[in-house]
């Protein structure tokens, strides 16, 4: 018998893909490696000033005051004949060391601050909040002003107003995060551990936090760049005389009429510097934020759209149940194919998936994460997720091929003619709509009903799904459901146009066990009055047991199994449904021994292995196996389904 | 006393809105817990959400504040600690949760995600506890190689193993399994149950096993608990339970199960149709007094609104709170 023992280690990691870290992506942009690069520079020119600069700063040359850029005097002179050039220099030091100084004491206290109000929580925070509240209600200017009436004038004091100012910009964002990240399992984890609280605050939390304070010090030393400049300016600040960007602007004012060029360089310095910070943190949040590797990225979550005109005649199949059949249904998927692009080639997630969905019967696809039974459900809408593209195969719907059709056509069949409900109904609410109006507003719109009428037929849906008080709660939203109930009203909302087809996609996941039960047999119910077809997406075995008539099991992108729900579950013909059928425990099976495992792990699309896509886990592969791809015969995607006696689960 | 760990009429609550600070409503999580777990001994412990299964856990690990009642580890009272845990209690007790994405740091590598347990229990020079550390992935059967990876490297079942190694990394004597495998793929479930069996026989730890998910809890326990709202409704000897269920929600539930077998499905179905159209939907509204499953009940009659039933002994090895058997 197979067993994890041997598997675990051999397992490699090769396929796994490494985080790329956020330095790595700041680094690919070149907008921000411009920015880094120049921002060194400043910093390199305020550090080494005295070697860089040409004049001392406070070298007073009366005889050549207020002189325009000359050879030896590039950026000309101020009214003192100071070398302006050697000043913005200098200046860079007090300019950008003041707003370094300010933002790095403000993000130590800070976060300190944020961070245990946060982890105390209870009566430290509510007070500490409103304070808060109370200082970021004042101007932060008119902040300075008091705090410099109170300290004084001069850069020391400065430093420390637009310390305190930015402090509590800090303080939110620590609390925040840690108010988020105290609720994730392993600060529990830490906590059972037996680490003492200072190591899970800072040795824990802190280094999640890491991403939002990176973006709010960049744009913070902005910020207190242009405040500090801003006191200087007003002569708050630095002292006149001082070689410093806000206090040069300010001298240069009063000789405005006189040599206007002198706020030119000044000014320059401060609008570029603070520039830079801005694009730097811009891009940094675009990065912390922003979506990561379009592989990973998951579908958005799309409502279960609803209603339309009755469905005319019906095209009932009764073909025989024949797995080869890809025609004859009210739904014909046929060689469906989707590749993603991956490095230079395609990763095909599906793979030549075929089958058919008769009128009135319910079809399961049943395999594990990754197998592309999801997106099975959103090719056939049109709703593959970019950059993903169907590169084959087609998919018929009432002689129209959905594969070819364009997003006007898709959109007519979407939730009237073909419903999608999905495992968490609250994704496919609005949360400021009431139920009500999510039901009423599609019923107006597609059967052209009357407000009232729509109502009651709203009304009417959710009391058949067994919603109680159906009249009364049109009026709540969707948080006033609990998942069950919820469950029940996207099952009413997809029912509105009573579709020909509903695709039920892991529909009872996230729900109890009784109540899972409960929502499949209503829409086993459903089914039978309005003959709908149902497409079941799960990964649970006991759910296609109890619902589906037929049953196509997914591996790697392919169905490598397909027949009667009985065949294939009592007999099957392929190593890997066997085998995920006896890596199920049964709750009819006592207090046991060890379960049977698949050793390994489902290969990546963008690394499949020769020939057949299971050889590398199944115990039965011979040599044929992996030579060449295996077709789906007679209902099964094994080259040994006949000779193996698979039975006896 | 032979059990290692014995929960007493335990009962937790929580502040119902209005914030802690204004002393509002309470909203009780776990009432009158009574369970015991043996040495080597796994306990499961079932329910649906909301049940307070997984607050039970955590008040084991002190996560959670016992507002009533005691919780006994070798005869030492834990819900008398006070405000900081003995390190020794820390040690002998630890938790797997549901989710090892969120339950593993994902700033750290799993080298020292493991390494900061070991430390903080068995003070020794690195080179003893990069060894250590090796040992407890090839106990969880990874490769050393894998202490250099984060979490968001690995996949869902190698992340659960470098969650139970964080979990076996001080030598416990309980561990407290909350859904471990509920996030997992079937093929990857039956690994991890499998692990988690083969070190109970190594190490002798016992489990207390939180699971939503009847057929996994009834693979791994001898003995389990049902839990409805808060309350312990039906315990006992697992294959007795499971085969001949006496609470009606535990009838209920075990109906809802849904087996693998087509065959069965009709029955099934039919079995459920039949409890629910059983059940009186209108028994007024809950309160405190009375039985929790009341509205749901098949059987529920007007005393059922008056007075919780209490624990009683059905048979040997089974305890029932329904008045049908009081």
């Amino acid at each position: 018998m197979t067993s994890s023992q041997s598997a675990a280690p051999q397992m490699t990691d090769l396929d796994a893909t490494r985080a790329s870290t956020w330095t790595d992506q700041l680094l690919r942009r070149p907008a921000s490696l411009f920015c880094l690069a120049a921002l060194a520079l400043l910093a390199g020119t305020a550090i080494f000033a005295p070697l860089v600069a040409p004049y001392h700063p406070e070298a007073v040359d009366t005889l050549r005051r207020l002189q325009g850029p000359s050879i030896d005097h590039w950026l000309g002179t101020d009214s003192l004949g100071r070398d302006v050039l050697s000043r913005v220099i200098y200046g860079a030091r007090v300019s950008l060391g003041a707003a370094v100084v300010s933002v790095t004491l403000a993000a130590v206290a800070g976060t300190s601050i944020g961070l245990l109000i946060g982890y105390l929580g209870g009566w430290w925070d509510s007070v500490a909040m409103r304070v808060v509240d109370a200082l970021q209600s004042i101007p932060a200017l008119v902040f300075a002003f008091a705090i410099i009436a109170l300290v004084g004038k001069g850069i020391v004091p400065t430093t420390l107003a637009v310390a305190v100012i930015f402090a509590i910009a800090y303080i939110r964002i620590a609390r925040g995060v840690m108010l988020r990240e105290r609720q994730r399992r392993y600060v529990d984890a830490a906590t059972a551990a037996g680490l003492p609280t200072p190591r899970i605050i800072f040795g824990e939390i802190l280094p999640n936090m890491v991403g939002p304070l990176v973006v709010e010090t960049a744009i913070l030393l902005g910020s207190a760049q242009l405040i500090i400049a801003m006191l200087s300016f007003l002569g708050l600040g630095v002292d006149a005389d001082a070689a410093d960007w806000g206090s040069m602007l300010n001298d240069a004012r009063i000789y405005q009429g006189v040599h206007p060029f002198l706020s030119i360089p000044s000014g320059l310095a401060i609008t570029f510097s603070v520039l830079l910070f801005n694009v730097l943190g811009d891009d940094l949040r675009d990065i912390l934020t922003g979506t990561q590797r379009p592989a990973a990225g998951r579908r958005a979550p799309q409502g279960a759209v609803a209603l339309s005109a009755p469905a005319a005649a019906d095209a009932s199949c009764g073909v025989a149940k024949d797995e080869g059949s890809q025609t004859g249904g009210i739904l014909d998927v046929s060689g469906l194919t989707i590749e993603f692009p991956v490095g230079n080639n395609g990763a095909r997630v599906l793979d030549g998936v075929s089958f058919s969905l008769c009128a009135g019967e319910t079809f399961g696809l049943v395999g594990e994460s990754g197998s592309g039974k999801s997106q099975t459900a959103l090719a056939i809408l049109g709703l593959t997720p970019k950059p993903g593209m169907v590169t084959a195969g087609s998919v018929h719907f009432e002689g129209r091929n959905l594969a070819t059709a364009g997003e006007h056509d898709l959109r007519r069949v979407r939730g009237k003619e073909i419903a999608m409900i999905f495992q968490d109904p609250m994704a496919a609410f609005s949360p400021v709509h009431t139920i009500g109006d999510q039901v009423i507003v599609p019923l107006q719109a597609h059967a052209k009903l009357s407000r009232a009428a729509a109502r009651d037929r709203a009304a009417d849906l959710l009391d058949r799904v067994g919603v109680p008080n159906a009249r009364r709660r049109l009026d709540d939203y969707p948080h006033q459901f609990s998942g069950g109930m919820a469950q029940r009203a996207m099952i009413a909302m997809a029912l509105t146009c009573e579709p020909k087809v509903l695709l039920a996609d892991e529909p009872t996941t996230a729900l109890d066990v009784t109540i899972q039960a409960q929502v499949l047999d209503l829409l086993h119910e459903l089914q039978q009055e309005m003959e709908m077809a149902i497409l079941l997406i799960t990964h649970d075995l006991g759910v296609v047991a109890a619902t589906c008539d037929r049953v196509g099991v997914m591996y790697s992108g392919q169905i490598v199994e397909t027949g009667n729900m009985s065949d294939v579950f009592d007999t099957p013909r392929h190593p890997y449904t066997r085998a995920l059928m006896e890596a199920t425990p049964h709750s009819s099976s006592a207090f046991g021994g060890r379960l049977p495992t698949i050793d390994g792990r489902v290969p990546p699309p963008w690394n499949l292995p020769q020939g057949c896509r299971f050889h590398p886990r199944c115990r039965f592969a011979i040599k044929a196996c992996t030579v060449a791809p295996v077709p789906l015969m007679d209902g099964s995607r094994c080259l040994r389904a006949g000779e193996l006696l698979m039975a006896e689960v | 006393m032979s059990n290692l760990l014995d929960v007493q009429d335990l009962t937790i609550d929580y502040p119902a809105g209005g914030g802690a600070m204004w002393g509002g409503k309470r909203f009780v999580a776990v009432r009158e817990a009574s369970f015991s777990i043996g040495q080597g001994e796994t306990f499961g412990l079932v329910g649906e959400s909301g049940s307070g299964k997984t607050t039970i856990g955590r008040a084991i690990l002190r996560l959670e504040k016992a507002a009533a009642g005691q919780i006994f580890f070798e005869g030492r009272s834990v819900t008398d600690f006070g405000r900081t845990t003995p390190l020794s209690y820390r040690r002998d007790v630890q938790i797997v949760f549901q989710d090892p994405s969120s339950s593993l740091n994902p700033r750290h590598r799993v080298g020292k995600i493991l390494d900061q347990v070991i430390a903080r229990h068995e003070p020794r020079p690195a080179k003893d506890r990069v060894r250590l550390r090796d040992e407890l992935l090839e106990k969880v059967q990874l490769a050393p190689y894998h202490a250099t990876r984060f979490p968001a490297e690995l996949s869902g079942g190698q992340k659960q193993r470098v969650a139970i190694a964080h979990a076996l990394a001080s030598k416990p004597r309980l561990v407290v399994c909350d859904e471990a495998v509920s996030a997992l793929d079937v093929s990857t479930q039956g690994q991890i149950l499998n692990l988690l069996r083969e070190l109970q026989d190594k190490l002798g730890i016992s489990y207390l096993f939180i699971s939503h998910d009847l057929s996994v809890v009834r693979h791994m326990s001898r003995r389990i608990a049902v839990m409805y709202l808060g309350r312990i409704v039906e315990t006992g000897d697992a294959n007795a339970v499971y085969t001949d269920p006496q609470h009606p929600y535990t009838k209920m539930l075990l109906a809802s199960v849904l087996l693998p077998h087509p065959g069965e499905r009709d029955r099934k179905r039919q079995e459920r149709l039949q409890l629910r159209a059983q059940a009186n939907a209108s028994t007024g509204s809950l309160s405190a007094t009375g039985c929790p499953f009341r509205s749901r009940c098949p059987s529920a009659h007007s005393r059922c609104a008056e007075t919780m039933p209490p624990m009683v002994a059905v048979g040997t090895q089974r305890k029932v709170a329904c008045h049908l058997y009081s």
